[in-house]
């Protein structure tokens, strides 16, 4: 079969580490275009791995390629995006889908007018031990959720290619919407659609850099989260269902726990041979194995353009009912509780 | 007006804002003074902590002339609180010293209103006892980081006559997310005992980081303060004792191993004898059968074991005579974690009961400490258990 031509959009660390090494080992897709504001960052990737062309703007795409990932700074998922779509080019789009629901709805017309395939990048749904809680849970094998609890520390070393990600306009929100859509993803993706009851994170004018979130899955099982930029957490989600209780943890530790209503457990790693030898490749193999299936055979993507508005809607609503987080140690809050020396004496 | 109100709107550069100090210098600039804050950081993913603040990132390295000039345009106040703390003994005083030098040229480019150096007060010489102000000896035994604060503090004074430049020296900071005096302390006290020099007798001149931040605001815009350095310490002169004492109450142990300061240095030289790789790896090897397994199926190991069973009589390498010595070399495992050996200078830096003077600080600048000890403790601890530094 031809391969597809593809084009990425935006040089940053994500292309570089993971879209380009899952696209030189794709026998489905023939890299073509790399497209960056900073010209010299596309061309020295494209001249690295083969690609005919380094573009400046994701215009100049639509006849060039067939297929186009979208992986530029949140506020410009949106805009290329759409554009993309219009001239009829299939798009995975890196999450989040777009800062805000208007955004993604933007998309959503553009996709549905022309018919092309939009996916989206919540990779960790190729994760092996994901895969394996979605099937014991989606069919609640262990009987119905009670109560769930996800406590994750995110993206201490990721290695940064610009400061976006700390902007508001730019990223359109910190560690919850950057990088705990992924968290989001995965617990609608086990549990089905969440609504939210709490809401408080860090932020004072800036981006969050910790959260804390209350949500309630359809059966009313209450769901709590804690998202951080700052500190090591446990790492794991813990669901308690009626018949036991499942610790996943994703990746570092890339583990899952069964612990039985009697106490016994059993604790391991989702058997896969290729994920062990090669985890972040073969995540991003398979979903760009699946993107491409969706084009060829106008079939949907495991995570369709409404799963990736799912969650920034989640988002936005917890941005919409924000209380602030706050520590003991905190300025100027820092003083209460805490007469100062001349008032002692 | 006092200091964070004089801050109000203006642009401030500061260094090392990814550190202890800085971090929370430029999180109080922001939220309690309503400044204009960039930071120079030299990767994008240190900046992490601070983005949930309006600050700007200027991407830099104290060692690249042109960023500095960069991230210094436009600024009005220069916080320096970066130091040099990767790589070798020589890369950290070149950060330090040819850093700060650097900085200066940059501050004084762009025509800023005010540097502030932040030094320490190791550059003094400290006395065993009595007391110490900004007009005692700098000097004292020499150590890299003293050594290159010293000569940093100098150069920085150098430029008086061209740029408002003041100095603050800090005592024993402490407080959330302190490295040397925080996470060490509890990392240190976990994972060994340490000597608690003359029964932790000598004084602690103990410093909590909101004030010394506090310190810093009126210094970087007191008139008086140009050409001047200040010594900053906390509104008490507790004990060794207590301070370490503070820490194993957190951990709820006890690790300190009261001693003379004569035994500590003793105990430093002892620590200090080194015996022989040899007899020692043999130790080791003979004593795990799993490093044994590893090192003898190693290209050399399998040369040295086919040289062997020629050399040494028949059957040295029958299991038997390799049977498991774990046991019988390390005894029961140990019930007390070794002890720490403190250097000669950091055994003196304890011992001293020297009190640290703030006068000149509180005259000039008007500044008053106001945590105690247990109040500045109390909040580390608060945060050593969100940090997960302690059981929940």
């Amino acid at each position: 079969m031809k391969r597809l031509r593809l084009g990425i959009v935006g040089c940053g660390a994500v292309t570089e580490r993971y879209h380009l090494p899952a696209v030189a080992a794709s026998a489905d897709v023939e890299l073509v275009a790399l497209v960056d504001p900073v010209r010299e960052r596309a061309a020295a990737l494209a001249q690295e791995h083969g690609a005919t062309r380094a573009l400046a703007s994701h215009t100049d795409l639509p006849g060039v390629v067939d297929v186009a990932i979208v992986a530029a700074p949140n506020h410009l998922h949106a805009p290329i995006a759409t554009e993309l779509a219009q001239a009829g080019v299939h798009v995975l789009v890196e999450k989040p889908l777009a800062r805000t629901v208007a955004e993604c709805d933007e998309i959503s017309s553009a996709a549905r007018a022309s018919g092309v395939v939009v996916a989206v990048g919540h990779d960790f749904r190729h994760f092996p031990v994901a895969q394996l809680a979605r099937g014991l849970l989606a069919d609640q094998v262990l009987g119905p959720v009670q109560a769930a609890d996800l406590q994750q520390s995110a993206g201490g070393r990721w290695p940064y290619a610009s400061t976006y990600v700390f902007s508001r306009e730019q990223s359109g929100g910190g560690v919850l919407l950057d990088f705990g859509v992924h968290m989001l993803d995965l617990l609608s993706w086990w549990l089905g659609d969440l609504s939210v009851r709490a809401y408080a994170d860090d932020t004072v004018a800036g981006v969050e850099t910790e959260c804390e979130l209350a949500l309630d899955t359809g059966s009313g099982a209450a769901v709590t989260m804690g998202l951080t930029r700052l500190r090591p957490m446990r790492d794991t989600t813990i669901v308690r269902c009626e018949r036991g209780t499942l610790e996943i943890g994703i990746f570092e530790p890339a583990v899952i726990r069964l612990t039985l209503r009697d106490g016994s457990t059993l604790a391991g790693d989702a058997h896969d041979p290729a994920f062990a030898s090669a985890p972040m490749r073969t995540v991003f193999g398979r979903q760009l194995s699946d993107f491409v299936r969706a084009v060829r055979l106008g079939e949907e993507p495991l995570v369709p353009i409404r799963e990736g508005r799912r969650v920034v809607d989640l988002v936005e609503r917890c941005y919409a009912v924000r209380t602030p987080l706050r520590r003991p140690w905190d300025w100027p809050e820092a003083y209460s509780g805490i007469r100062s020396v001349h008032e002692r004496t | 007006m006092s200091g964070p109100e004089l801050l109000a709107g203006r642009r401030v550069l500061v260094t090392g804002a990814t550190g202890f100090v800085g971090a929370r210098l430029a999180e109080r600039l922001v939220v309690e003074c309503g400044a204009v804050v960039r930071v120079l950081s030299r990767t994008i993913g240190r900046c992490a902590p601070l983005s949930r603040l309006p600050v700007e990132i200027a991407i830099g390295d104290l060692l690249d002339p042109a960023s500095l000039d960069a991230a210094a345009a436009g600024c009005d106040l220069v916080l320096h609180c970066a130091r040099g703390t990767d790589g070798s003994e020589r890369e950290r005083r070149a950060v330090d010293v040819d850093g700060t030098r650097n900085l200066l040229v940059a501050s004084l480019r762009a025509g800023v209103s005010r540097f502030l150096h932040t030094s320490t007060v190791v550059v003094y010489d400290l006395p065993g006892s009595g007391e110490l102000d900004e007009r005692a000896r700098r000097g004292g035994p020499s150590d890299p980081y003293a050594d290159a604060k010293r000569d940093a503090e100098t150069l920085v004074l150098g430029y008086a006559a061209r740029l408002p430049v003041t100095v603050v020296q800090p005592t024993v900071v402490y407080g959330p997310r302190a490295g040397v005096y925080g996470r060490d302390v509890l990392e240190e006290l976990r994972t060994t005992r340490i000597p608690l020099v003359n029964g932790g007798s000598g004084i602690c001149n103990a410093l909590y980081v909101d004030d010394l931040v506090t310190a810093m605001f009126l210094a970087a815009t007191s008139e008086r303060a140009p050409g001047e350095t200040f010594l900053v310490s906390g509104p008490e002169h507790p004990t060794w004792g207590e301070f370490f004492g503070g820490f194993e109450r957190m951990l709820g142990m006890t690790r300190t191993v009261p001693m003379s300061e004569r035994d500590a240095l003793a105990h430093w030289k002892r620590s200090k004898r080194r015996s022989w790789l040899l007899p020692e790896a043999l130790r080791a090897v003979r004593g795990d059968p799993d490093l044994r397994a590893e090192l003898l199926a190693t290209r050399e190991g399998r040369l040295v074991r086919r040289v062997a069973e020629r050399v040494l009589p028949a059957g040295y390498f029958a299991p038997e005579r390799w049977i498991d010595r774990r046991s019988e070399i390390a005894g029961p495992a140990p019930a007390e974690p070794p002890l720490a050996a403190f250097k000669p200078q950091v055994v003196r830096f304890l011992a001293s009961t020297a009190r640290v003077r703030i006068d000149k600080a509180r005259e000039l600048l008007g500044y008053e400490p106001e945590f105690r000890l247990e109040d500045g403790l109390g909040l580390t601890e608060e945060w050593a258990r969100w940090e997960g530094l302690l059981a929940p």
